[in-house]
């Protein structure tokens, strides 16, 4: 009677046991990977922020009768923005498929555009006449008109 | 004597056993329960706190023929183009279509892209609007514009 009763006993204190460990190491992944989460929301609130530009000069040209506009950005916040994911929009209509060239402050091979640098962007076979906004938007939301 | 004492005992100890293994059997499948169901909620928890989406739309100039939204994936993770909703003035637009029109992995709206909702059964008045964007977690994004 007493050995039935250890036995049954240290079964259900091993089952305990390890139904601790295994509650405790779930419960402690779930909480890192939410602080984690945490830590990249505050980078990314931190980044809209601190985030600005201004677009500063836009260049309207027609060669061989196909519109191109060019538009120059500087980065006036804190925070670096990435020169590949910058949006146009003109007249109100998505048109960053016309993108022919990037490049900040010369350098066409970079796409990090860090604050007092300045972003140019071409945009060749733009239908005319010329649009009259150029609405660019960043990576991290923020946005201005040109 | 001896022997119906020793049986009476090794019947009491296996039907011991076998009950604890019962209860601990019926317990682990609770605590595995417990356990998948935390990992899912704090996944879709930290899901929702890395996504972030955007209306991009020049207040200004809101395309209306037809109507066209354009929402930016300005959070990191891949969301699905399906499950996410767009609103007009408040109200559901079912009838709007939507595609990644920079789209670098067919049929996802990964971080840095941007979906396009076009409502062709919507006319807006002239005066001011306001468009929201629903991503299928919950995250949402308003923009007042203007017609």
């Amino acid at each position: 009677m007493g050995l039935s009763t250890a036995a049954a006993f240290a079964i259900v204190m091993g089952f305990a046991i390890v139904a601790t460990g295994h509650l405790t190491q779930s419960s402690l992944r779930g909480q890192q990977e939410i602080a984690d989460a945490q830590r990249d929301q505050q980078e990314a609130s931190s980044a809209h922020a601190t985030g600005a530009f201004a677009v500063v000069q836009r260049n309207w040209t027609e060669p061989g009768g196909q519109g191109r506009l060019q538009v120059w950005a500087n980065n006036t916040g804190g925070v670096a923005f990435d020169a590949g994911k910058v949006d146009v929009l003109l007249d109100g209509v998505w048109r960053t498929d016309l993108v022919a060239a990037r490049d900040v402050d010369g350098d066409a091979a970079t796409s990090v555009w860090a604050p007092g640098e300045q972003l140019r962007l071409q945009l060749d076979d733009v239908p005319t006449p010329e649009p009259s906004r150029a609405w660019l938007v960043t990576d991290t939301g923020a946005a201005a008109v040109g | 004597m001896g022997f119906s004492e020793s049986a009476g005992t090794l019947i009491l100890f296996t039907a011991s056993v076998a009950v604890a293994a019962g209860v601990v059997g019926l317990l682990s499948v609770t605590v595995q329960q417990l356990v998948e169901s935390g990992e899912q909620r704090g996944q879709e928890l930290a899901d929702r706190l890395r996504t972030d989406v955007q209306v991009i739309n020049d207040p200004a100039e809101l395309p209306t023929s037809p109507v066209v939204v354009y929402a930016k994936n300005t959070g990191l993770e891949r969301l699905e183009p399906n499950g996410t909703s767009l609103l007009v003035d408040g109200q559901v637009r079912a009838t709007a279509t939507r595609s990644v029109v920079n789209a670098s992995a067919p049929g996802w709206w990964s971080p840095g892209e941007v979906l396009e909702f076009t409502d062709a059964d919507l006319t807006l008045a002239a005066g001011d609007h306001t468009v929201t964007v629903v991503a299928g977690n919950g995250v949402r994004d308003s923009l007042r514009v203007r017609v």
